[in-house]
């Protein structure tokens, strides 16, 4: 650990009177969070139902028993997403919750945030045409959560700030915001830019890969306040008392009614017109620039129009292929695409620095033409087993299911691995179990966690229910694969 | 609902400990988290396990100060999921920008001594503070234990940036100063 990562650890433990002596003076603040009220957090249930053909006989020994559902004792609200899907032209789908949320938690219905980022890309732009599809991202973790999206193409009609700004772009936003922005004339958009022309993004209508050709953007850290509407010059407050964005209105209404508080948080006031909102925004910007000194940069849309040779290379490489596509992460100044096989993570990376227009990194791993003509989908796999787990939900391997456990969440998961002696799949299941643990000297929630693995060897089509010891043997440890003790109780989280 | 009456839950293993926790200190824990993170989906994420470990925890502890009892599990919690982050490169908040300000207490090429421990050296800390002015004090622990950022400092004490970095600034120097004569550093 660095020295001043420990010297910040040790902050934390100064004596309490030192921070409830800083809280004081906080006091209206969080008298006013204190009033606003709650929103909870909700967890996703992801059941999706794949009809398949199979080329691999599925193990049978998985098991018969079914347990009854609950939720852990917090407050989680399961939704329901159901993506229709269809296997011809399905490019993949690594990961089937059958109940209850991820470990790690999931996306979250609490309606965004209020604050205008001064720090962003900041447009006047017009709202040209909403998309009609429903769109999914791709991701490499295993806890990843399928939250749809909506894709919002806007064009631009002046730069506020931000170098290299396109004339159109797209603005993705969670879906579940149902936010309509036809009514308004313009808008004043902060934001920042979430990936390059020829992002890659899985259309849910459609069950297809789809390349944008337009650079994308999304909220600038925060969402709600980043979007001013403006109807016949002014600043129209309508947009914010969406429904869904009700509990989000509450702050900025606070500081619509109250302009002197916290202003910095805040482009607009109520009823004021463009040229405010621009004063506003240029005034805050000069702040900043002022408080960075020479650190400030302006912020800056980069695009995939590279020279270096090898970057150009490299980006001939990520095209799409067959059975799958190279993913597009952007992480300033990093442009990260990662192989995807039907839907599934393998491991295959190529990082490229913009700043530098070079490859900075890449994979060991690389899956050859030969390699990619022999690839069971086991995307198809997951989606059989899926179908057979909601007949007869699995009994963990290692879990004594009793009475005081609850079922928290129950997934499939699968990813692809080559090693120097073949490529394979693995598809996991994965339970997660919460229960009470009473001692002599407390009590206290814990967690049990299970996996169970099949292995799809490539070489011989073949496809085996494996330990985690055998796997490991096969194909080395992996960051997918639990560490921990199966089956025990453990305190969560630990602090 | 008084601290007191939601601690008396959490001893009585009664649920609704929770729902009052969320419901008094939500914001309060979300702020901070998302000072450290800046990530308001990383902060909900970290509130939700705070409520988790404070279940596990009371009892047996008995918090006197409750708010900072939860407060510094989210810091702790959030700080994890920051370095966690940053080792990814994703990038985060405050907290990030509050530990390159912290570097500079560190005299160059020297280290923490392996025998302090991060308790025994939060006790130096305390004499420390216990010697800066209120204000100071105040304006330390906002911008270093709540992760705070500048700007929003200046809000709450009415004071200019200006003046808040100059005042972190200095409190840092004499950090520095501090820890080189107490001997925590080879």
């Amino acid at each position: 650990m660095k020295p001043a990562e420990f010297l910040q650890n040790s902050i934390e433990h100064i004596d309490d009177k030192y921070i409830a002596e800083a809280k004081e003076k906080r006091t209206k603040k969080s008298f006013f969070f204190k009033s606003i009220g709650l929103a909870a957090a909700c967890l996703s249930v992801v059941a999706i139902l794949i009809p398949v053909s199979l080329h691999f006989a599925l193990p049978s020994d998985i098991s018969e028993n079914s347990v009854e559902l609950s939720l852990p004792p917090i407050d989680y609200t399961p939704i329901i997403i159901n993506p229709t899907a269809s296997p011809e032209l399905l490019t993949g789908s690594p990961l089937v919750y059958l109940t209850g949320p991820s470990s790690l938690g999931g996306p979250s219905e609490e309606p965004p945030s209020m604050e205008f980022s001064f720090s962003g890309i900041i447009v006047k732009a017009e709202l040209v045409n909403v998309l009609p599809d429903t769109y999914f991202l791709l991701d490499t973790s295993s806890y990843y959560q399928p939250l749809e999206y909506m894709l919002l193409q806007f064009r631009t009609i002046d730069v506020l700030s931000g170098k290299n700004v396109p004339k159109d772009f797209y603005y993705i936003m969670p879906k579940y915001l149902e936010v309509d922005l036809s009514p308004y004339d313009f808008f004043i958009i902060s934001m920042s830019q979430f990936g390059f022309e020829d992002y890659v993004i899985k259309n849910g209508t459609d069950n297809v890969i789809e390349t944008l050709p337009l650079t994308v953007f999304d909220a600038s850290g925060e969402v709600y306040g980043n979007i001013l509407a403006f109807t016949d010059g002014i600043f129209d407050e309508s947009l914010w008392q969406n429904e869904n964005w009700l509990f989000g209105y509450q702050f900025l209404k606070y500081y619509l009614d109250n302009p002197e508080y916290r202003s910095s948080y805040i482009a607009v006031k109520r009823g004021c017109d463009e040229q405010f909102t621009r004063n506003r925004i240029k005034e805050e910007i000069e702040k900043t620039k002022d408080y960075m000194g020479e650190r400030y940069k302006e912020p800056q849309v980069r695009t995939l129009d590279f020279t270096s040779e090898e970057v150009l290379d490299a980006l001939e490489y990520v095209k799409p292929f067959e059975n799958g596509v190279f993913s597009q992460t952007y992480n300033h100044p990093h442009l990260v695409y990662e192989r995807f096989i039907n839907g599934c993570y393998t491991g295959e990376y190529i990082n490229i620095n913009v700043e530098e227009q070079k490859v900075e990194s890449s994979s060991k791993i690389k899956y050859s033409a030969a390699d990619l003509s022999n690839m069971e989908n086991i995307s198809l796999q997951i989606a059989a087993l899926a179908e057979q787990y909601k007949e007869t939900l699995p009994t963990p391997p290692h879990i004594t299911v009793t009475e005081d456990k609850k079922l928290s969440s129950l997934f499939l998961y699968g990813w692809y691995v080559k090693t120097a002696d073949g490529v394979y799949g693995v598809v996991k299941t994965v339970w997660t179990y919460y229960g009470n643990i009473t001692t002599p000297d407390r009590e206290y929630l814990a967690r049990y966690y299970d996996e169970s693995f099949i292995l799809y060897d490539m070489s011989n089509s073949t496809a085996h229910a494996v330990t985690r010891e055998e796997l490991i043997s096969v194909i080395g440890n992996h960051r997918h694969i639990y560490s921990g003790e199966y089956g025990v109780p453990e305190e969560v989280p630990m602090e | 609902m008084t601290d007191e009456s939601i601690i008396k839950l959490y001893f009585d293993r009664d649920p609704q400990a929770i729902s009052h926790t969320r419901e008094k200190y939500s914001a309060f824990l979300l702020n901070i988290s998302n000072n450290i993170t800046g990530s308001r989906q990383d902060a909900e994420e970290c509130e939700n396990d705070t409520y988790l470990a404070v279940w596990n925890t009371i009892p047996p502890q008995n918090p006197c100060v409750f708010s900072a009892f939860l407060g510094k599990i989210i810091r702790n919690l959030s700080f994890k999921r920051l370095r966690f982050k940053t080792a990814q490169k994703r990038g985060g908040g405050e907290g990030d920008v509050s530990l390159d300000e912290l570097e500079y207490c560190i005299p160059d090429n020297r280290s923490f001594c392996d025998t302090v421990e991060e308790k025994e050296l939060a006790r130096h800390i305390d004499d420390f503070l216990e010697n800066l002015s209120v204000t100071e004090r105040k304006v330390f622990v906002c911008r270093y234990w709540y992760c705070d950022s500048v700007a929003d400092i200046c809000k709450q004490f009415g004071f200019g940036e200006s003046k808040v970095k100059m005042i972190l600034m200095r409190t840092r120097e004499k950090l520095r100063k501090y820890l080189e004569r107490s001997g925590v550093f080879i």
